[in-house]
């Protein structure tokens, strides 16, 4: 469950980031966020993960405020930045063995995980390897696993597809289609709107950090007879 | 802009720190570099230039005006030695391994500009100490030499010239020689097209170079000072006229500060000609070698890869395993492990030089027959010691004033992994505690045991000198979480872009003085026995330890969570 209300963020005093932002993830919800280049995605995913604090509002992820109790919120959380080259000197598994140390999984119940991610994303070969020989894509994998790990009750993904070969991709798809069906939450950002169509319960449309439209897919081509997703995105976001 | 310089400017940038990091501190660093500046640069180019002048005096006393320029010379020759040694781990990366390279390469621009813009921002990088140097050792040439010396010659325009050109161009002929070889030998060797082995292998040669500068100065058999005047005079030091040689620009412009006008345009045209000569190889040989570069993976087979892999999935606590990573990472990285961890063996070079250097007064025999008798005074002077080169050390292989630096454009990942700051910061403090520490204990009681100094005195050693690593750890922790240096191109750019290291090192001295001066005059006082003086020593140690934990645990802190990027 994500609460995201009445967030405002502004840097430097100057940029005005996002403005009274408001929305919601269920238990169950796997939720697309969309929006152009510079609109306030990452903003608002780095407040969710603790990354950045809020001016004002409240951020709150599986009941523990994001700003009061961050250490319970971010343990809760499943999150892949934007940017997967982290420690790079380390080996793959080096990498995922301090992330499950830092989340404090348990070495039986990271050692499945790992076996089975590392299995479903082909990168068994990879894990002894330092990260730094690793392609974007393979890197982005890693982040993946490292992620689901300690079996996080919600995951925030930011462009999360970025990177990955179409199996990869796939995989990634059925996995966070299996963790809603479970009755987790997911959260993720994308350009890709056919991901969006074919993958999300509900979609976030934001522009310039004001929230455009937030409901189901169906909802919004019902408002918007005769229009694929791609000419109602453009026209929101005021591109046509 | 001229694309030029548009390039210089960019592949520059990682030196400069970003308008954030410029906003988050501006009073802290116009401070901090004002002492790094009187405490640091002045003393060390007072140093060098007080060098030059005796050694001038001497020169020109025993061998006349046309030897003037033989202790210049030699000053010059050691600067120049060591702008080769740690340029070369510079251009390197800068040429090869910086990240800028990803944009740049695709673009239409020909690499004959790249390299000029690279190896133009690497020159004003390296040029700021070097800058002090050369004027410190020119200044003291003039002083030594005079305007109207009894034996003739004299300084004159032509030298005040070649000063000015000196100070600006010194790096050149240097630089120049690390791009030449950098760039022939990329272009023809696949062994040094990986990163970790140059920078092993240039780290490695450091130390081997330093060592035979030693060995070739003759300082191992004792340091005479009239004979080494008469070796310079007779050009008797073989490694300073091999140098000469490979340096042509020390003796242009030695000859240039000695008046000789045709000197100073040769020593012009010869810094022109290197530029250019680096140009053209650069044309020829650069791409090719640029674009080869890249790394491979293992491809063991998938039984033998998850066994290999499930035998390192271990638990740790929170704080082990952070430190343990940050420790990998530190020994991984070449431009760390030479930086950070490798310095910490270069010491005994040092303390040798110091053993042989002072042979002749036996400074060190007397003190050490002292400090064996208990002698009140010499007892002091040690402790002091111990806890000015614990201090000294610590901040010297900038691990603590790093830290937070180090951590790069993923500064992030310290924000949204659910460990508390603090246990982040703590495990990066106990590597700098277990690098420097475990060094300086070694060497302690290596040195105690050698000299046959009583185990008593040698555990309060090794405990202050604990402390006082602490201490010095938290200070440059916190030092560099006021203002950490987030944006770089490559890791050597992180621990020289950002003057936390000099910042540590000023205030140490700044401390270390006053601890120095205090206790002094406390023993001076002479109504405290030394071993109350001691104790106090190590309390103040303890206090200092104790103050910038928790300076870092709510400032340190507090400033890490106030950073956006």
């Amino acid at each position: 469950m994500i609460e995201f209300k009445g967030v405002s963020k502004t840097y430097n005093g100057k940029v005005k980031a996002l403005d009274n932002m408001n929305f919601t993830v269920g238990d169950g919800e796997l939720v697309g966020f969309i929006g152009p280049n510079g609109s306030g995605k990452t903003t608002t995913i780095k407040l969710l993960s603790g990354v950045l604090v809020p001016d004002n509002g409240l951020v709150k992820v599986n009941g523990f405020d994001v700003n009061k109790e961050p250490l319970k919120a971010k343990a809760s959380i499943g999150y892949i930045a934007d940017n997967p080259d982290v420690f790079l000197r380390l080996k793959g598994v080096e990498f995922l063995n301090f992330i499950g140390d830092v989340y404090k999984t348990p070495a039986d119940e990271r050692k499945k995980t790992i076996d089975e991610l590392a299995e479903r994303f082909e990168m068994q070969n990879a894990l002894n390897s330092q990260i730094l020989s690793y392609s974007h894509g393979m890197r982005q994998k890693l982040m993946v696993i490292a992620a689901l790990m300690h079996k996080p009750k919600v995951w925030i993904l930011d462009e999360p597809m970025t990177g990955l070969d179409p199996k990869s991709s796939f995989e990634l798809k059925a996995l966070m289609r299996e963790h809603t069906k479970a009755g987790n939450s997911v959260f993720f950002s994308t350009h890709v709107l056919e991901v969006a169509e074919k993958l999300c319960d509900k979609v976030v449309i934001i522009k310039k950090g004001h929230k455009l439209y937030d409901g189901t897919l169906a909802e919004l081509e019902k408002r918007n007879k005769d229009k694929n997703l791609e000419d109602i995105f453009l026209e929101l976001t005021g591109k046509k | 802009m001229n694309v030029f310089l548009q390039l210089i400017k960019i592949t520059g940038s990682s030196v400069e720190p970003s308008i954030d990091e410029k906003k988050r501190s501006q009073a802290f660093g116009v401070i901090m570099g004002f002492l790094v500046f009187t405490l640091i640069f002045i003393p060390v180019s007072g140093f060098v230039g007080y060098m030059v002048y005796a050694l001038t005096k001497g020169v020109v006393a025993l061998g006349g005006a046309e030897s003037a320029a033989a202790g210049l010379s030699l000053m010059l020759h050691i600067i120049a030695l060591f702008s080769v040694v740690f340029g070369f781990t510079v251009v390197m990366s800068v040429f090869y391994f910086s990240s800028d390279l990803n944009y740049l390469l695709p673009l239409p621009i020909s690499p004959m500009k790249i390299v000029g813009a690279k190896l133009a921002s690497t020159m004003i990088s390296e040029n700021v100490m070097e800058c002090f140097l050369v004027f410190s050792a020119l200044l003291g040439f003039m002083a030594g030499y005079g305007f109207d010396p009894p034996s003739g010659g004299g300084i004159n325009a032509v030298s005040i010239i070649a000063a000015i050109f000196g100070v600006l161009t010194f790096p050149v002929v240097p630089i120049c020689y690390c791009a030449a070889i950098c760039l022939v030998v990329m272009y023809f060797s696949k062994f040094f097209k990986n990163k970790e082995r140059v920078s092993k292998l240039t780290a490695f040669s450091s130390i081997v170079i330093l060592a035979a500068l030693v060995f070739a100065l003759n300082l191992s058999n004792g340091f005479d000072p009239d004979a080494f005047v008469s070796q310079l005079i007779n050009n008797d030091i073989g490694l300073l006229n091999v140098l000469d040689k490979i340096f042509f620009n020390v003796s242009l412009l030695s000859k240039a500060m000695s008046g000789s006008f045709a000197a100073l345009l040769l020593y012009i045209i010869a810094n022109a000609a290197s530029v250019g000569i680096v140009l053209l190889l650069a044309s020829k040989l650069y791409l090719k070698a640029v674009i080869s570069l890249g790394g491979g993976e293992g491809s063991a087979s998938s039984k033998e890869a998850v066994d290999a892999y499930s035998k390192k999935i271990k638990e740790s606590s929170q704080l082990m395993t952070y430190f343990k990573k940050e420790l990998k990472i530190l020994i991984r990285t070449p431009a760390y492990m030479s930086n950070c961890m490798g310095i910490n063996l270069i010491w005994p070079i040092f303390i040798y030089v110091f053993v042989v250097l002072q042979k002749q007064s036996n400074f060190l025999g007397d003190s050490i027959d002292k400090l064996k008798a208990g002698d009140s005074q010499t007892v002091l002077f040690a402790t002091l010691l111990v806890f000015g080169v614990s201090v000294l050390l610590t901040s010297l292989n900038c691990i603590a004033s790093s830290a937070v630096t180090r951590e790069g454009r993923h500064f992030e990942v310290m924000k949204y992994l659910p460990v508390d700051i603090m246990t982040q910061l703590n495990a990066k403090a106990l590597v700098s505690i277990v690098v420097s520490g475990a060094g300086l204990i070694v060497y302690i009681i290596t040195a105690f045991a050698i000299l046959g100094i009583a185990p008593s005195f040698t555990i309060y050693c090794v405990l202050l000198s604990i402390l006082a690593v602490i201490y010095s750890t938290y200070l440059g922790i916190y030092i560099d979480t006021k203002n950490p240096k987030l944006i770089w191109e490559d890791e050597l750019n992180a621990l020289r872009g950002n003057y936390h290291v000099f910042y540590n090192m000023a205030l140490e001295l700044i401390v270390t003085a006053a601890l120095c001066g205090a206790s002094y005059g406390l023993f001076l006082l002479g109504f405290l026995p030394v071993f109350i003086i001691q104790s106090l020593i190590m309390l103040l140690a303890a206090f200092l330890s104790y103050e910038f934990y928790t300076v870092c645990k709510k400032k340190g802190v507090a400033n890490i969570k106030k950073i956006e990027m």
